[in-house]
């Protein structure tokens, strides 16, 4: 394998991260608000589109085989929309990790450590992430292969010992709100951190080679699968009162615990939670990170990898406290940002092949 | 008739009295003998050498000399070379100012005797010695084939040791040998006393605390490296042999996994890497559930452990350092003292020490399991034991500041970091980063030995095969 690509595995598993993570805190409440007990068929449904997204990747990649998506834009687009684009691409990992960073936060307060402060949360998750991702894509991606089974079990886990204690697994109709609801459903699912967009940022990095589909979609598949039993459990639980929690994860492990005899199996959910936090963070970070070194041409990843930390404590410390706002931020603004983001690249990709294409032919 | 080395030889030598000219007239005329009587054999030098000469009635030649000569191992030098071989420990031989040598090498050695850390309960028992030449006499014997290659040469500008390059030249990786061969040559360094030395010089990354190389102290288990794919390195006075391309998981492995059934192996190797688990983590993850998540433990663990520690005069984090630190103590002296004095300091250190302090209150009992518990699982992967007890350490100072939030932060920090380390071409955490099925026969879990149809993809080497299906 070249020294600086992931396999396409590592892409698998680190789309399969990418894709749970962030969807553990307040998403699944917010989806049930619009479609109720429906929010499991909107689920399937986003599973489906975020595979249909992994193979639409993949599909690029076969095009493009050594070349970044930074030289295709600057190559087709010029350098000046190149780099107004990747300072979108920027904002929009910087307002990642900032989600990321409140719901690291909120979860560890909420289930770990009730004393634990924003400066603990400051000194062990920024070196650790910045770290990650100066060692480079091809160290991440073993990293997270490395752990990927750990998070697979620790879960797999969580969930035995979640089914234990439930008795009612009546969830009532799937589409009582309508099409309306489905659809909003859906589109908040799909878009409330655009997370397999970072997957184009590091494009070049990847090494796809026949049969790659199959070893991409079955650890994504089995994330997704997780995500999809985890969202169930969760409604089952919770019933009508799903649309009030703001930390599923958290919530699935205390309502386990009191109805298993005190045994507190959230020990799993909390280590796979913080190992996916931080490989989640260090894969955004990095994507952070490599749009802003070539927004400014740098190539030394010191300077901005230490930039990004200043600009995210900053915001951090006087946002951080009000996890609600990043909330209504996420739900009314990101959503939005994160649509634009994730049609828009691949959408102008598709377009440059498709205009390529009918050169070739003219020339031809 | 005067010899042409013989002053100088003395001079060179600073006429040191293990150097030993002898002169011996016959009917050619005067033969000089020039050896290391500490480390030549005297009585091969008199029947192979000196006797022949003697008993020779007609005048002879220097070519006549070396079929007169018994030895077996004799041969034509240079004059400019005759210090090199007397310092080889070869008998250098003088006659009308032409040279030879013969090698009658001889000088006390052990005889080869099971390994004190690495005992077999089925298996060969075999270790290696401290003379180079019986080592590879162990492994010749075990590799009697045409592709074993061996390179010679020495290494230290003082103590000129003996350095030998094995491998099998149809299936190591060439480049593998090639870089392997270059670092050796550029050792500029005044002696080389252990193994070790030269693996120092082979670590791709010199300042990484992690081992860059694997050390073997038996021949069948070199064997089955060299088999592999790997690089075998043998020292004159060491009985150690490193092993190169290395990754981490060669330590979850035993000789013993290979004499016995594999079912046993997969649970034992499971055992193994939970004892990596509880040796580095375990201490700091009780500080952190202690200071900062008691409510990740059950209700009746958090009773008990409250009770044991309500009146002691230590914070955690004092109390598990002192229990650790006087551990680590106990460790050294055992190390450092002899073996019956050892045993006694042990039984003080861990009965009279430990029991006594948890009745007088100074330290609990959870302490005291959770860090003998840590202690003693180092030791199911000894060869790591070092690294395991500096991580440890880590983890307890992150378990005692940040919490399980801190831990897990540095578990992935050093994963991270181990995944940077490629030894030769090998990733370190091979073949679990990256992920490479075929090796998994022989990763965590072991397949029986008819299954591993290929050579491990994870090491670099020229011929994958290493089993037909004749066998199934």
């Amino acid at each position: 394998m070249n020294e600086q690509k992931i396999s396409a595995h590592q892409m698998g598993v680190i789309a399969g991260i990418l894709f749970f993570t962030l969807k553990m805190s307040a998403l699944p409440s917010l989806i049930y608000k619009y479609n109720g007990t429906g929010a499991i068929l909107s689920t399937v449904v986003v599973i489906l589109l975020n595979f249909m997204f992994l193979w639409l990747v993949i599909w690029i990649k076969k095009k493009y085989k050594n070349e970044s998506l930074y030289d295709i834009f600057c190559e087709k687009l010029g350098v000046f929309v190149t780099k107004l684009l990747y300072f979108i691409f920027f904002a929009f990992f910087v307002l990642k990790l900032l989600l990321m960073f409140s719901d690291g936060f909120t979860f560890i307060k909420d289930v770990a450590d009730e004393e634990f402060t924003v400066l603990n949360l400051f000194i062990c998750l920024l070196p650790v992430i910045s770290a990650l991702a100066y060692s480079g894509m091809r160290n991440m991606g073993r990293t997270a292969e490395f752990f990927f089974p750990v998070i697979v079990i620790s879960l797999l886990l969580l969930i035995v010992f979640s089914f234990v204690p439930v008795s009612n697994w009546g969830l009532g109709s799937l589409v009582r709100y309508g099409f309306e609801g489905f659809a909003s459903s859906i589109f908040r699912l799909s878009f409330w951190t655009g997370d397999l967009f970072a997957l184009l940022i590091f494009l070049d990095k990847i090494e796809i080679k026949k049969g790659s589909y199959k070893q991409v979609f079955v650890p994504f598949g089995i994330m997704a699968g997780i995500l999809l039993v985890i969202f169930t459990i969760y409604y089952v639980f919770y019933q009508e009162t799903s649309i009030f929690h703001t930390n599923v994860l958290n919530d699935i492990v205390q309502y386990a615990i009191g109805t298993s005899g005190g045994w507190h199996m959230d020990i799993f959910a909390i280590l796979a939670f913080m190992f996916n936090l931080f490989l989640q963070g260090g894969i955004i970070i990095y994507c952070a990170n490599e749009c802003l070194k070539k927004l400014l041409g740098y190539e030394y990843s010191v300077i901005t990898l230490s930039f990004i930390n200043l600009l995210i404590i900053a915001i951090e410390y006087i946002y951080l406290t009000d996890y609600l706002k990043y909330i209504a931020f996420a739900e009314n603004y990101l959503c939005y940002f994160s649509a634009v983001v994730l049609v828009l690249v691949p959408a102008l990709l598709v377009g440059i092949m498709l205009t390529k294409k009918g050169k070739k032919n003219e020339t031809s | 008739m005067p010899f042409l080395m013989q002053e100088e030889l003395k001079q060179k030598l600073s006429n040191n009295p293990d150097f030993v000219t002898r002169t011996i007239s016959c009917a050619g005329g005067e033969v000089c003998l020039y050896f290391l009587k500490s480390m030549t054999d005297k009585t091969a030098i008199s029947k192979e050498i000196i006797e022949p000469i003697l008993r020779e009635e007609m005048a002879f030649d220097f070519e006549q000399l070396k079929s007169i000569i018994c030895c077996a191992d004799i041969k034509a030098i240079k004059r400019k070379q005759a210090l090199e071989y007397v310092l080889k420990n070869h008998v250098v031989i003088e006659y009308k100012s032409q040279f030879l040598v013969a090698d009658l090498e001889k000088f006390p050695a052990r005889t080869p005797t099971e390994p004190p850390t690495s005992p077999n309960i089925y298996g060969p028992r075999e270790g290696f010695v401290e003379a180079l030449a019986t080592n590879i006499t162990l492994i010749r014997r075990r590799l009697p084939s045409k592709n074993l290659v061996i390179e010679n040469m020495n290494v230290g500008r003082e103590t000129h040791t003996k350095v030998s390059i094995l491998y099998l030249k149809n299936i190591a990786d060439k480049k593998v040998v090639k870089e392997i061969r270059q670092k050796i040559k550029k050792i500029d360094i005044d002696g080389v006393v252990d193994s070790y030395y030269i693996a120092e010089f082979l670590k791709i990354r010199p300042h990484s605390m992690f081992e860059q190389a694997g050390y073997q102290e038996k021949p069948d288990v070199t064997v089955a490296k060299m088999l592999e794919g790997r690089i075998a390195i043998l020292v004159d006075g060491s009985p150690i042999a490193v092993t190169v391309p290395y990754m981490l998981f060669e330590d979850l492995q035993s000789s013993n996994d290979y004499y016995t059934n594999y079912v046993y192996v997969n649970l034992i190797r499971i055992i193994r890497t939970l004892g990596i688990i509880l040796a580095t983590i375990v201490p700091g993850l009780y500080l952190s559930i202690r200071l900062y998540s008691y409510s990740a433990l059950p209700l009746n663990y958090v009773i008990i452990i409250a009770n044991s520690t309500k009146n002691l005069p230590f914070t955690p984090v004092v109390e598990i350092l002192f229990i650790l630190l006087l551990f680590q103590v106990l460790y050294e002296v055992s190390l450092r003292l002899p073996q019956y004095l050892g045993l006694a300091t042990s039984i003080v250190g861990a009965l009279v020490l430990g029991d006594t302090g948890v009745k007088a209150g100074l330290i609990s009992p959870p302490g005291v399991i959770v860090v003998a518990v840590s202690i003693m699982a180092i030791y199911t992967i000894p060869s790591q034991s070092a690294q395991l007890t500096v991580l440890r350490a880590v983890f307890v100072v992150l378990g005692a500041t940040v919490g399980i939030f801190g831990i897990v932060g540095g578990v992935v920090y050093v994963i991270n970091y181990i995944n940077s380390l490629n030894i030769y071409g090998t990733p370190y955490l091979a073949p679990f980063a990256p992920l490479i099925d075929s090796d998994l026969k022989d990763g965590l879990s072991k397949k029986p030995l008819i299954d591993m149809l290929k050579r491990p993809k994870s090491i670099a080497n020229k011929n994958t095969n290493r089993q037909g299906r004749g066998g199934v």
